[in-house]
């Protein structure tokens, strides 16, 4: 297809992010990865990095082995993606190679006429495909997108995402943050981005934090938040419709962070069903995202205690 | 005159002690031993639908408790053993929150069972009789919710562990024994946090650590006798069963080998063996809970949790 046909499909995914984006589990991403031209080997732990609604839990981090190449277990279940809107991240692999600076250019210039509260899908992808093109480092297009378009366009996506003096866009703060934090301390991808970028990118989000601080501040004494709305107006429906995904991304979230990845079956021939089981790392994961021993788990063990005393019934 | 309605109340008893667990499956279970080596598989089988769902150890946890629990009050028949795993499983995925479709389920138990061509005919009845099941099992466990939800055996390792201040090696181990204690009954006995406890402690035997110590009975709120009576059990598991463990093959490299022996040795170190207060052979067939084999057809059948709304009915009744 020629450039305007792509921008114009690429402007409908970016669209349509909110309903796409969160629908994607990652069985399916690298399921579909191996009907599209892409070389790209991309482990499913990849996508650990930036999970669906782009927050990290330590439950989402998986081990870093390196046999995990290939996409997880081959059993078939039925497929589960919405086939009226196209899966975006399958979209960009598809057509990247041919289109990607008109993706690039349209990326930023659509999220620019969105309002500064519908632009966190578009960031969300935009880190997903990060990471995405990362995994795929040797092949050069993959290199020259990062290194040329990508990575320098990091600041003005987090310009747009978080504007100077703009309060409303503070809730799009923790979610970026997040972002930001896991690109920059993974240690894989951080490698390839210029020192400076980095510095610069931090700083915007401590500014933004302190801006934040500043206007918390102000309520506690003054019982009032007043600003220079840096965005206009803000409609109604707009906001609505942000709370409904917020929610939505909330849902999803919960529906999928108590997943436990485990090196699959196919990936080690030889492994019985506990060996896969007992995986070291699985607990490491849980010694990891559990806290010691709290009074309310101490008063759960008691009435727990109780309820089994009563059922004894001696 | 219409004939008299039926009603039957039941106070929910989620954990039995031993010999209560003998006498009641001497209504259900014909042969011991094939439910045993059955136990042995639906344990694998259920692992392996935990591995390919993502699922993580707690819902694995559950469904074990669930699929004893169900034979307790149901009798055992091995050819529908796989699917009543099948029904635990689904039933747990809700109890701990870890959502999965009843669709792919049901199709991954069939798959894994060795079946590829799945019509949708077959879908549809393994469902029918899967819902069955399941109202079976929430009967058998009397519909008690708050047992399973929150609280479980992994997590409470790992947060006993770190307030104990157990090295990070004891803690897996006990992590990997909990694995095999899934096979016993134990987990039909005492809450989970007990059960966390004695692995801990057994891994710290086996690690020669010695640091779980007396006191660290009071600080963790839990009663000695049941902590001890588990933590015999579970090495008795070893000592007699030593072949069907997991645990052998899956020892960190950095810890002493385990051998029948060395379980031996732990044992004879920890003095008399500990059991938790139990009922005689005599007294427990008055306990109607365990000696009446479950009957379905009462009209309406009742679960309540505790013993006051009980005592409420009772006197309620005896003023009619």
């Amino acid at each position: 297809m020629d450039s305007l046909e792509a921008r114009l499909r690429f402007i409908t995914v970016l669209k349509t992010l909110q309903k796409t984006l969160n629908v994607i589990n990652i069985s399916e991403i690298t399921s579909n990865n191996s009907n599209t031209s892409t070389t790209a080997n991309i482990p499913t732990n990849s996508f650990v990095a930036v999970s669906n609604d782009g927050s990290l839990s330590s439950s989402s981090t998986t081990p870093s082995t390196s046999s995990t190449m290939n996409s997880t277990g081959v059993f078939t279940l039925p497929q589960t993606s919405d086939t009226k809107y196209v899966n975006p991240i399958e979209f960009y692999l598809k057509n990247y190679k041919e289109h990607y600076e008109d993706f690039h250019q349209c990326l930023i210039d659509t999220m620019k006429k969105f309002n500064v509260l519908d632009r966190l899908p578009i960031t969300i992808y935009y880190f997903k495909i990060i990471n995405m093109l990362y995994y795929d480092i040797n092949n050069e297009i993959s290199l020259k997108i990062l290194n040329e378009f990508m990575i320098p366009s990091l600041i003005e996506i987090a310009t747009l995402i978080l504007p100077e003096n703009d309060v409303m866009s503070l809730t799009n703060l923790p979610l970026s943050e997040d972002l930001v934090n896991n690109l920059l301390n993974s240690g894989r991808i951080s490698v390839i981005i210029p020192t400076d970028l980095q510095t610069q990118l931090r700083n915007l989000i401590e500014a933004r934090k302190e801006f934040k601080q500043t206007i918390l501040n102000t309520y506690d004494t003054t019982q009032l938040i007043s600003h220079e709305s840096g965005s206009g107006t803000i409609e109604f429906p707009t906001i609505l419709n942000r709370m409904e995904m917020d929610r939505d991304r909330h849902k999803r979230s919960k529906e999928t962070n108590w997943k436990v990845k485990r090196p699959s079956s196919s990936s080690s021939v030889n492994s019985t069903t506990s060996q896969l089981m007992l995986n070291p790392a699985e607990f490491k994961t849980q010694w990891n995202s559990i806290n010691a021993l709290t009074a309310e788990d101490l008063q759960e063990i008691k009435t727990l205690n109780s309820t089994a005393q009563e059922s004894y019934l001696l | 005159m219409s004939p008299p309605f039926e009603s039957q109340l039941c106070l929910s008893r989620p954990y039995l002690t031993k010999n209560q667990i003998t006498y009641t499956q001497r209504n259900t279970i014909n042969d011991r031993r094939t439910y045993n080596q059955k136990k042995l598989s639906i344990l694998n089988f259920l692992s392996e639908l935990c591995l390919k769902l993502e699922l993580p150890r707690k819902t694995l946890e559950t469904s074990m408790y669930f699929y004893q629990r169900y034979h307790l009050f149901n009798n055992f028949e091995t050819e529908l053993c796989y699917t009543i795993a099948t029904s635990c499983l689904i039933l747990s995925c809700k109890q701990v929150e870890t959502f999965k479709k009843v669709n792919d389920i049901a199709t991954l138990s069939l798959q894994i069972r060795n079946m590829i061509k799945i019509s949708t005919d077959t879908l549809d009845s393994l469902k029918k009789m899967l819902y069955q099941i399941e109202i079976r099992i929430l009967e058998a466990c009397n519909f008690d919710y708050r047992i399973n939800n929150n609280v479980h055996i992994d997590e409470y390792i790992v947060k006993i562990g770190k307030i104990l201040k157990f090295d990070y090696n004891v803690c897996e181990l006990a992590w990997l024994i909990a694995y095999d204690v899934l096979k016993l009954d134990v987990i039909l006995m005492v809450p989970p946090p007990t059960i966390a406890m004695a692995t801990l402690k057994l891994a710290d035997a086996l690690c020669d650590q010695r640091n779980w110590l007396p006191g660290s009975y009071d600080v963790l709120g839990a009663q000695k006798d049941l902590v001890d009576d588990i933590f015999f059990h579970i090495i008795n598991f070893y000592i007699n069963a030593f072949d069907l463990c997991d645990l052998k093959y899956h020892i960190p490299p950095d810890i002493v080998p385990i051998s029948v022996e060395r379980f031996m040795e732990i044992k004879s170190k920890m003095g008399p063996e500990v059991t938790m207060p139990d009922l005689t052979d005599g007294d427990i067939k008055f306990d109607y809970f365990l000696e009446k084999s479950r009957d379905f057809t009462t009209q309406e059948r009742r679960y309540i949790l505790s013993n006051e709304v009980m005592k409420e009915e009772d006197n309620a009744l005896k003023n009619i």
